[in-house]
């Protein structure tokens, strides 16, 4: 229970500041009702019905502080008590609702099959009825039975949020049913009560207490608007709808207390308990989401779930899906989207010096000096890339490698200027003899595309849906050459679409009616379609299958080869870096540790992190595994010295304590190891210049469009 | 309940079909019937000796990981029986194959979604022993819980078996699965792409864990994998899978020696050598990639993308079609033909030909050409490019048989370079 | 593009016949609820109210003196010749009030359906494209506010404002006495518009603003929230990125990449929001004493009158079948991806 609670906060933690705050008044606001309604008798002056002696429409003021109403009753004591009716009724028609949902949805998504199909009918139908209408026909169809009160009104209501409990319940069955954990439960041998009990109810379970704060808030609309119609709960019980109805005419007089402040009780009451189901959803829902089921947008007063899910079961042979994963235990740095938090403008401190042109020889396409990248984590500031110098010559072809999480990515994308929101970037970028720092944030756009293109991992979800594969082009070409007619721009997406052999009969074709590779091919296609003088690819096959992965790196090789496009080649495959590549740079920890021609490399590896991972590669030829002991440090608080010094066989005194410069070697390579002469000299490089600053994802909206 | 174990295999397949239902969208969910059915399998034979290791290799589609839980039923096998421990459990009911279960056990690919979120590392390992009755009480399932965690490389233990999954990283979580598979001490155990999803510096340490868990407990495995290299090395036979078939199987020694299928000589060749003066520009890569099983290539299903491929493969009318897409890719030739074929939506393809209703004379012409520069390898198959009535054009293609597997340089083949053999007897 | 029509009326043929069982479903709950269930809606209706002999007659009349399985399967058919029966306390053919009203209830939602987007489009879009900036927080709290206000409430609020403090707009009704345009779609704005009447126009308009916006913001309410949940979820979509990084204006990435794909799942929403629409619409026009059918519910509900009740009741589903079938058909038109599958 206590790794729960753990967990729990540091989900809680993980929240935006904003978003905390939200929840946390939203709790307040419940809670404060909460106590109103327990309370009631103690809180209100007067009864809920009691009127002698109280004057007529009285004013609000020092005796009765919400005034009184025509039949002389003490408003603020019947909101009072209506905050007790309402929890009674908001309790009993979700715990009904609940009661019955939850076991029905569990049934039809575990059972599946005709139950399943017949429920599912019913309940959408159900739900697609107004919610409104159907709670009024229940309760009018109730009258005969079940006399006006709270039950009565209760059962009304329960009837709408049955439909919601079994969707969500039932979907969310359906994906956990599908989980390899509850096929594991099964392959060892567990009894069906078993697996439905242990690993899918209580997995299921989860998605309650989202669905229960978002119905209690709309129970309360619901309660009002049955009282308001003349179907809630009768007087003299105290129901806040009933009395406003009852409150019309007062106010056509004038006389607004008796019909404003039940109103604002119901206003507050459910913003409170939407404020806290959002907060809650907040919470949960990423424990949810990780494993891909996610209770879906809540939106107040519907859970908006995927329409009826028909979850066919293709088989799922996932192939390597490049997800890797390290042996070290998972931190919370560097989240997938790193939470904003309050990051002082410029992280790096200092103000950037004006930059210093320093001249690129003519056959150098692209040239990072310094290059910093920092991400802002829940936890602090995470430099995920730290201080990375390195130069692609036209034409050639450098492999980025090392474990995951070690910064590859980050620097490919910190080369484009294209990070997520809260990450800062720092140091010289220059492309084909532009310097990408001293560009405008228009500029430095027009540069993507134009001068450097990014291939991405995932083929599947790069392009968007709703386009043909042709308008990406012309969108593209367009964006860049203004003055290319709609005509021109085709034919180019033809020429560039040939080269990568897409037949042209599908240009016209949507993303979602190309297969894996053919995508692949499209985004390369659409990379290159301007002709950019260097093209960082990152893990561009990894989700692909062996065949087609050498496809498309043989597409890649013909293509630097042919034109004096420079590639950086993003992998963690050194087999692939040894088969395309010139020359390699190795990364570990944010920092490159090893660069060199690839030949000399892999012949004579001098880092010691470069010759682990060359040990542990799986090859044709291997005749013996290995491994590097250990996992990369937490970049949050990376160790003094050498960050490999903890995982080297040969780590020594001065390791621990000075960070070793990355210095030449005889036969041209570079290293950054205290084996090696050189690496004592001071780290180089504290002149950085902001690269961009998140205004890739932060502006023009505003300043464009919108003015 | 004493095992003597059967002598002979330890699990046979014979026949094996397994098939998914494809949904029709809204009307087959209404319905209820599925529109069509995906064959993963279809009609696999094969026997996995006591203690070996046996592998299935295939790429993504290959019907490989459902087989793998077709072995253990997980699913239900269309056709076809299986056999574990000399017994057929094709049939078994669910009650009946419970005590099989803890000689046989599964190992995922992905390890976090493996464990049970809601559920301790203690528990999730204890709970095989609770089901099978293998533990006196819960202390005496935790304690053997901890000795199994520490034999793995969890330790020390005690700090591991009161947290949850996701406090374990990647690593830890699949010496965890691995842990809960083997607490039953079972003979059998299928891995299904034990580490694909670790990195690559981990991948090696679970590997050498399972060799030696192997020899420890004299296990038999069937590993799965897509990573011919790994296999190489962890396997002692293997079968190559394309599109739910058996396309080559003997001793791994053999199969990586010299290749017969050219599937498997593509994969080999497609597999990146961490040796940069090992360069292999000429390697001839197949096309395309695997097809939709739905509807699976005739003849040998791996005729669309061999690079050698001849006449008698099954070359049908889409094949023919596709071949002019892929000519079309220069587009000028695309300017000039297109035209002339119309759009393709009208072209009508069957398995032995194809009817253009438009191009005439020159399309016919044009098609002759092909045939005659062998333009593509579906040209061999063309008999005969006949004028219809009007403007239409047919083309009719020699019809293949599926390849049956052949014996070869001691293992099995299913391939007509080898001699046209036409599999027979297959479920359909 | 021949293929993508057909398979976008096969799609079209697969949601109509799957809209059968739901209709099905729909009729018979009604007729179990308020036919089956309350017993004798003559007697519950009219009480002691009239000698046993009208009150027979009236059962004979209404033909609620057959089998229940009678009367099923002749609700059934009336339904499908669209007859929805009598009401007991008025003796009009239901048909007739709907045929009356209908129109006014149409205006109304159109018209809130108009402030809803509006209000919802602008604020959500906002609101996610600057993310946890005070535009953001500003926009989800109105979101939850109008979410959280009674609708009747709020109604009333704004009668208070407007009409009684500063005689802006009517308090209630449709238009002013006399002033209704030439019949021809029933529909006061547009009528006034086709036929030129000005005085009509405005005056339909005046009577029209509180009640649109009431309905409207409420409703409103709720597409904040969607589109900015759907909105965040794009901007931070895969093709999102890779346009930015094929150096795309970012104008052009918002527009037409991620605010297009967040509008898909909002139009499948809004679909379901129509039913709460429906819902609202009952209160508004209940508050605004608007001549829709929600009022005549409202009366007929108030009168505890049955048959009628169930009329309209059946009207209401009838009218959600047709909006769902008619929402699906657009989300597949808008999505590829849909018709495809």
């Amino acid at each position: 229970m206590n790794a729960r609670l753990v967990r729990l906060r540091r989900l809680w933690r993980t929240t935006h500041p904003t978003a905390r705050r939200l929840m946390v008044a939203g709790g307040v606001i419940t809670g404060l009702f909460l106590l109103m309604a327990v309370f009631a008798p103690w809180v209100a002056p007067y009864g809920e019905a009691q009127y002698r002696g109280l004057p007529q429409l009285g004013r609000p003021g020092a005796d009765h502080w919400f005034g009184t109403t025509n039949l002389r009753y003490d408003v603020f004591s019947r909101v009072v008590f209506g905050t007790r009716l309402a929890f009674q009724v908001v309790i009993l028609s979700t715990a009904v609702a609940m009661v019955i949902g939850v076991p029905l949805g569990l049934v039809a998504g575990y059972t599946g099959r005709w139950v399943d199909r017949v429920l599912v009918l019913v309940m959408d139908a159900m739900y697609a009825f107004p919610s409104l209408l159907l709670a009024i026909v229940a309760a009018f169809a109730l009258a005969k039975y079940v006399g006006p009160g709270v039950p009565a009104a209760a059962i009304s209501i329960s009837v709408i949020y049955v439909p919601q409990y079994f969707r969500v319940v039932r979907n969310h069955t359906l994906a956990v049913r599908e989980e390899t954990f509850v096929e594991a439960a099964r392959a060892m041998g567990a009894p069906r009560r078993t697996v439905v009990g242990r690993y899918v109810f209580f997995n299921v379970v989860q998605s309650v207490p989202v669905i229960f704060t978002v119905n209690a808030a709309d129970a309360i609309l619901t309660l009002a608007a049955l009282g308001f119609l003349g179907y809630g709960v009768p007087i003299p019980a105290a129901e806040w709808g009933y009395d406003i109805s009852r409150a019309i005419g007062d106010v056509a007089n004038g006389f607004w207390w008796t019909s404003f402040f039940p109103g604002a009780f119901i206003l507050l009451l459910v913003t409170g308990l939407t404020l806290l189901g959002e907060g809650i959803n907040d919470i949960i829902n990423p424990l949810l989401r990780r494993r891909g089921v996610g209770v879906g947008a809540v939106a107040p007063g519907a859970v908006v779930v995927e329409r009826s899910a028909t979850v066919a079961t293709p088989e799922l042979d996932a192939a390597t899906v490049g997800g890797a994963d390290s042996e070290a235990p998972p931190t919370e740095a560097v989240p997938l989207e790193p939470t904003p938090v309050d990051v002082p403008a410029a992280a790096a401190g200092a103000p950037p010096p004006p930059p210093v042109p320093v001249p690129v020889p003519a056959d150098v396409a692209l040239s990072v000096r310094d290059l910093r990248v920092t991400y802002a984590s829940a936890r602090g500031p995470v430099v995920a890339v730290d201080g990375v110098s390195l130069d692609v010559r036209r034409g050639e072809s450098v492999g980025l490698v090392g474990e995951s999480g070690c910064g590859k990515s980050t620097l490919g994308r910190g080369i484009l200027g294209i990070l997520p929101g809260g990450a800062t970037a720092t140091g010289r970028v220059v492309v084909d003899g532009v310097e990408l720092s001293t560009l405008s944030a228009n500029e430095r756009r027009k540069a993507r595309g134009e001068k450097v293109a990014l291939i991405f991992q995932e083929p599947m979800t790069r392009l968007d849906p709703l386009q043909r594969v042709e308008d990406h082009f012309v969108e593209t070409i367009q964006a860049h050459r203004p003055d290319v007619t709609r005509r021109e721009a085709d034919a180019m997406a033809a020429t560039a679409l040939a080269a990568m052999r897409i037949p042209l009969t599908r240009a016209r074709h949507y993303p979602h009616e190309f297969s894996g590779g053919m995508r692949q091919r499209i985004m390369i296609a659409l990379g290159l379609v301007l002709g950019p003088a260097v093209v960082v690819a990152d893990e561009p096959t990894t989700s692909l299958d062996v065949i087609v992965e050498a496809q498309i790196l043989d597409i890649l090789d013909d293509l630097r080869r042919q034109s004096s496009m420079a590639l950086v080649l993003i992998t963690h495959n050194l087999g692939i870096v040894a088969q395309t590549c010139d020359r390699l740079a190795v990364m570990y920890a944010g920092h490159i540790v090893e660069e060199g021609a690839v030949g000399p490399v892999f012949s004579t590896p001098r880092h010691p992190y470069t010759q682990g991972l060359l040990a542990s590669v799986i090859s044709l030829d291997t005749e013996r595994l290995s491994s590097i002991p250990g996992s990369p440090p937490d970049l949050l608080d990376p160790p003094p010295g050498c960050r490999f010094a903890e995982r080297c066989p040969f780590a020594m005194a001065v390791c621990r304590e000075q960070v070793p410069a990355l210095a030449p070697t005889d036969d041209g390579s570079k290293v950054a190891c205290h084996l090696y002469p050189g690496a004592d000299e001071r780290h180089s490089g504290q002149r950085w210049v902001p690269v961009g600053r998140r205004d890739d994802t932060h502006d023009p909206l505003l300043e464009g469009a919108l003015q | 309940m004493t095992t003597d174990p059967a002598p002979g295999p330890i699990l046979r397949l014979r026949g094996v079909c397994t098939q998914f239902p494809v949904r029709g969208g809204f009307l087959g969910s209404l319905v209820g019937r599925p529109s069509a059915w995906v064959k993963a399998v279809d009609g696999v034979d094969l026997e996995v000796q006591p203690e070996e290791i046996f592998g299935l290799v295939g790429e993504s589609g290959s019907g490989k990981t459902t087989l793998g839980r077709t072995m253990l039923r997980l699913v239900e096998p269309a056709a076809g029986t299986v056999e574990f421990e000399g017994r057929d459990i094709t049939h078994l009911s669910e009650a009946d194959l419970r005590p099989l279960r803890r000689r046989m056990q599964p190992v995922f690919q992905d390890p976090h979604a493996a464990l049970n979120p809601a559920m301790t590392v203690g528990d999730a390992v204890a709970h095989p022993l609770r089901v099978h009755g293998l533990a006196s009480d819960r202390a005496d399932a935790r304690r053997q819980a901890a000795d199994m965690l520490e034999r793995v490389g969890i330790s020390p233990p005690g700090a591991f078996l009161d947290r949850y999954p996701e406090d374990l990283s990647g690593g830890q979580k699949q010496r965890v699965v691995i842990a809960r598979a083997l607490i039953t001490r079972p003979r059998l155990v299928v891995a299904d792409e034990p580490v694909a999803m670790l990195d690559m510096s981990v991948r090696a340490k679970i590997l050498e864990l399972l060799l030696e868990l192997k020899r420890e407990f004299g296990l038999t495995y069937v590993f799965i994998t897509h990573d011919l290299a790994t296999a190489k090395f962890v396997c002692d036979r293997i079968a190559i899978l394309y599109l739910g078939r058996v396309v080559e199987t003997g001793p791994a020694a053999a199969v990586y020696a010299g290749p017969q299928h050219p599937y498997t000589r593509a994969l080999l060749d497609a597999v990146p050598s961490p040796d940069p003066t090992h360069r292999n520009p000429d390697r001839r890569l197949p096309s395309g990639e695997v097809p939709d099983a739905v509807d699976p290539p005739g003849g040998c299903r791996f005729h669309p993308r061999c690079p050698d491929g001849f006449a008698p493969c099954g070359w049908e009318g889409r094949d023919l079609v596709a071949a002019l897409e892929e000519r079309w890719t220069d587009p000028a030739t695309f300017e000039a033909e297109c035209d002339m074929v119309g759009p393709l939506s009208a072209v009508q393809v069957s398995r032995h030909g194809v009817v253009f209703p438009r191009g005439g004379d020159a399309l016919a012409t044009l098609l002759g050409r092909l045939c005659e520069e062998q333009a593509h390898r579906v040209f061999t198959a063309v008999t005969a490019v006949e004028r219809g009535g009007g403007e239409r054009v047919e083309v009719r293609l020699q019809e293949g048989p599926e390849p049956a597997l052949q014996t070869v340089e001691n293992r099995l083949v299913a391939c007509h370079l080898h001699g046209v053999v036409a599999r027979d007897g297959v479920l359909s | 593009m021949a293929s993508g029509g057909g398979s976008l009326r096969a799609y079209v043929l697969a949601r109509l016949l799957l809209a059968v069982p739901m209709l099905f479903i729909l009729l018979t709950v009604t007729f179990v609820l308020l036919r089956v269930a309350p017993g004798d809606p003559v007697t519950a209706t009219l009480g002691g109210r009239v000698s046993d002999a009208r009150a027979d007659q009236i059962r004979h009349d209404l033909g609620l003196d057959r089998p229940l399985w009678r009367q099923y399967t002749s609700y059934l058919a009336d339904v499908a010749h669209g007859d929805f029966g009598r009401a007991i306390t008025t003796n009009r053919p239901l048909r007739t009030t709907i045929a009356d009203r209908f129109p006014a209830t149409l205006e109304l939602t159109l018209a809130a359906m108009v402030v809803a987007i509006g209000v919802g489009v602008f604020v959500g879009a906002l609101a996610a494209r600057f993310r946890d900036t005070v535009l953001d927080v500003g926009g989800r709290m109105l979101g939850i506010l109008l979410y959280a206000a009674p609708i009747f409430w709020l109604g009333i609020m704004l009668q208070l404002l407007f009409s009684i403090q500063l005689h802006w707009l009517p308090t209630g009704g449709r238009i002013a006495p006399f002033q209704e345009p030439r019949s021809i779609t029933h529909l006061y704005l547009v009528d006034a518009l086709i036929t030129g009447d000005w005085a009509a126009l405005g005056s339909a308009f005046r009577y029209l603003i509180l009640p649109a916006a009431t309905l409207g913001m409420v409703i409103g309410g709720i597409f904040i929230r969607l589109v900015r949940v759907n909105m965040l979820q794009t901007l931070k979509s895969d093709y999102v990125e890779a346009a930015r990084a094929r150096g795309i204006g970012e104008r052009r990435v918002l527009f037409n990449h991620a605010f297009r794909n967040a509008l898909v799942p909002v139009v499948t929403i809004v679909g379901l929001q129509f039913a709460l629409l429906l819902g609202g619409a009952v209160l508004t026009e209940a508050t605004f004493t608007w001549p829709g059918i929600g009022l005549s519910l409202y009366q007929f509900l108030q009168n505890r009158d049955y048959t009628a009740v169930q009329g309209l009741v059946t009207f209401y589903a009838l009218f959600v079948v047709g909006v769902s079938l008619l929402i699906d058909v657009v989300s597949a038109w808008v999505d590829p991806r849909i018709r495809f599958q």
